[in-house]
């Protein structure tokens, strides 16, 4: 994969996605620490799901 | 589909098998050295591939099968390394140097009609591993619905579980074939979009999973109870992560891909699906069992199916996960099935091809039986198909050395190559009788299928050479 620099959304893009990733993979470490409930562990993780989806095609592009 | 498939459609199965995930031009030609592409393009897509909702259910069922901590941690990291080296010095060099499709070498050196049967066999393979995806991704349909609206199945299930189950599993069927029907390239990108998505979910799983368990041990997580029975060895674990995709490294499909790689240096990108998918991903997965097996006190001999453990982990991205993971692998598979029945049967419209494969795909993912025996699967799907990379190997390694001419059929023009046919068959009819799956066993003994994938390539390379050799010293005899 490479990332498209030409859309004027690139930017944004990113930085949603990358947050989308972190939305996926921090809360269930919270959980782990035992610092957040599953519960709220779960509903982040649905909510950057959607956002990953919505951001990766404007800031992914296929070889 | 895209245009240039259309345009190819009805030329021959040669044109046609081609997968466009990897490039559908240049099917009968060298890749052109304007069209190479550098090594990212093949990291993603490694990475994408072999991260698929199956993984859900292999990682279990080394649980099942009593598979000890340092069968999985070691184990899995030696037969997923012997794997990309496979890929990297074996498949890569060969892709980088002939540039072809598998299924155009294979013509040169078989036939076309032995392409043939090779096509038939790869396209009822690819429906029986579709099918098992449909079921993977059916049991992600249970948890959206009061609990036991759909009964859903187990390690032991073979056959339906009701009729919830049915119409889950032709839903979603259903849902893929007529994706596939309508074009791949959407496909495709959702599964590069989701490849890293995918991962994290899958890692997620796993990390949620310790928090439940109270513990990052995970050593002794994997470490199962005493008086576990193993049914799964050390060399067992090595030889199925080396071998579960013995088709695409000793058995050459991955010529198709890896043909448009600069260098053969390219073959580690492998490494990316067989570390994520195969190792962690896995792992991750069997972490799901455990905690239903300590905590919730499942049988591992039973199961649980991957939608309860994955919605009870991290809810409804899970669920999601495991129906894209499933649909990202299942849609091409079908759209390649399609492509092989069409080959088999030219008269067959795109349409109805693609929808015989769906049907095919429905119905083995309805019974539950292809999946709950994944392992045996993936053994015999790589001792059918890999045994033609022993051909390719000869042909190109050897043929010169050993006095036996390349490309065959492409100089003879003959469209079965019989030396290629008894070849292929011979070791790979002995080697399945050997196992668990064949109705008829005579040798007293039995041997799983993920152990036949190289002694089967090896015979066929070796059953080849005498073969070819003792086909020439007629002909000049005869002469």
């Amino acid at each position: 994969m490479t990332i498209s620099e030409k859309s004027p959304y690139h930017t944004p893009a990113k930085v949603v996605g990358l947050a989308a990733l972190a939305g996926t993979i921090l809360p269930p470490v919270a959980f782990l620490c035992g610092v957040m409930p599953l519960d709220t562990v779960k509903g982040i993780m649905l909510v950057s799901t959607i956002l990953w989806f919505v951001a990766a095609p404007w800031w992914m592009k296929v070889d | 589909m895209t245009s240039h498939e259309h345009e190819h459609a009805g030329q021959g199965m040669v044109d046609e098998v081609e997968s466009p995930a990897v490039g559908s031009e240049y099917e009968r030609e060298r890749v052109p050295q304007r069209a190479l592409k550098g090594p990212s393009a093949f990291w993603g897509m490694y990475a994408g591939e072999h991260t698929a909702g199956t993984e859900f259910m292999i990682g279990p069922l080394f649980v099942k099968w009593g598979a000890d901590a340092f069968s999985l941690i070691v184990g899995l990291l030696i037969g997923n390394l012997l794997a990309v080296l496979t890929w990297r010095y074996l498949t890569a060099p060969i892709a980088c140097s002939e540039r072809l499709t598998l299924y155009y070498k294979m013509e040169k050196i078989a036939g076309r009609g032995l392409v043939t049967v090779y096509n038939l066999a790869n396209g009822l393979l690819f429906c029986f591993l579709a099918g098992s995806m449909i079921t993977v991704s059916a049991t992600a349909v249970g948890p959206f619905f009061p609990a036991g609206t759909i009964a859903m199945p187990t390690f032991s299930s073979t056959m339906p579980t009701g009729p919830a189950w049915i119409a889950s599993c032709i839903v979603i069927g259903a849902a893929m074939t007529f994706v596939a029907l309508k074009g791949y390239d959407v496909v495709a990108l959702v599964g590069h979009y989701s490849a890293p998505w995918m991962f994290l979910i899958f890692l997620a799983c796993a990390v949620v999973t310790l928090g439940k368990l109270g513990t990052t041990d995970v050593w002794a997580l994997l470490t199962p109870p005493p008086g576990t029975e193993q049914s799964i060895s050390f060399v067992g674990i090595v030889l199925f992560a080396w071998f579960c995709n013995a088709a695409m490294h000793i058995g050459m499909a991955d010529l198709s891909v890896l043909r448009f790689a600069k260098k053969p240096s390219a073959g580690w990108a492998s490494a990316a699906g067989m570390f994520l998918g195969h190792y962690v991903a896995w792992i991750c997965a069997a972490l799901l069992l455990i905690y239903w097996v300590k905590e919730k006190g499942v049988n591992p001999q039973e199961g649980k199916d991957p939608g309860t453990m994955v919605n009870d982990a991290v809810g409804w991205a899970g669920l999601v996960c495991i129906i894209i993971a499933g649909w990202t692998t299942a849609n091409p598979t079908i759209y390649r099935a399609g492509l092989a029945f069409q080959g088999v049967l030219p008269g067959l419209s795109r349409t109805g091809a693609t929808l015989l494969a769906g049907a095919v795909c429905i119905a083995a993912g309805i019974f539950p039986a292809f999946a709950m025996r994944l392992l045996d699967f993936v053994g015999v799907y790589g001792t059918i198909l890999a045994p033609v990379g022993g051909l390719i190997v000869v042909d190109h390694f050897l043929a010169d050395l050993v006095g036996i001419d390349r490309d065959p059929a492409a100089k003879s023009g003959e469209s079965v190559n019989m030396a290629v046919l008894i070849a292929w068959l011979v070791p790979v009819l002995i080697g399945l009788s050997m196992t668990a799956v064949s109705p008829v066993n005579p040798w007293g003994f039995e041997v799983p299928p993920w152990y036949l994938p190289l002694p089967c390539t090896m015979a066929c390379g070796i059953l080849y050479i005498l073969l070819s050799k003792f086909a020439s010293g007629r002909a000049a005899a005869a002469a």
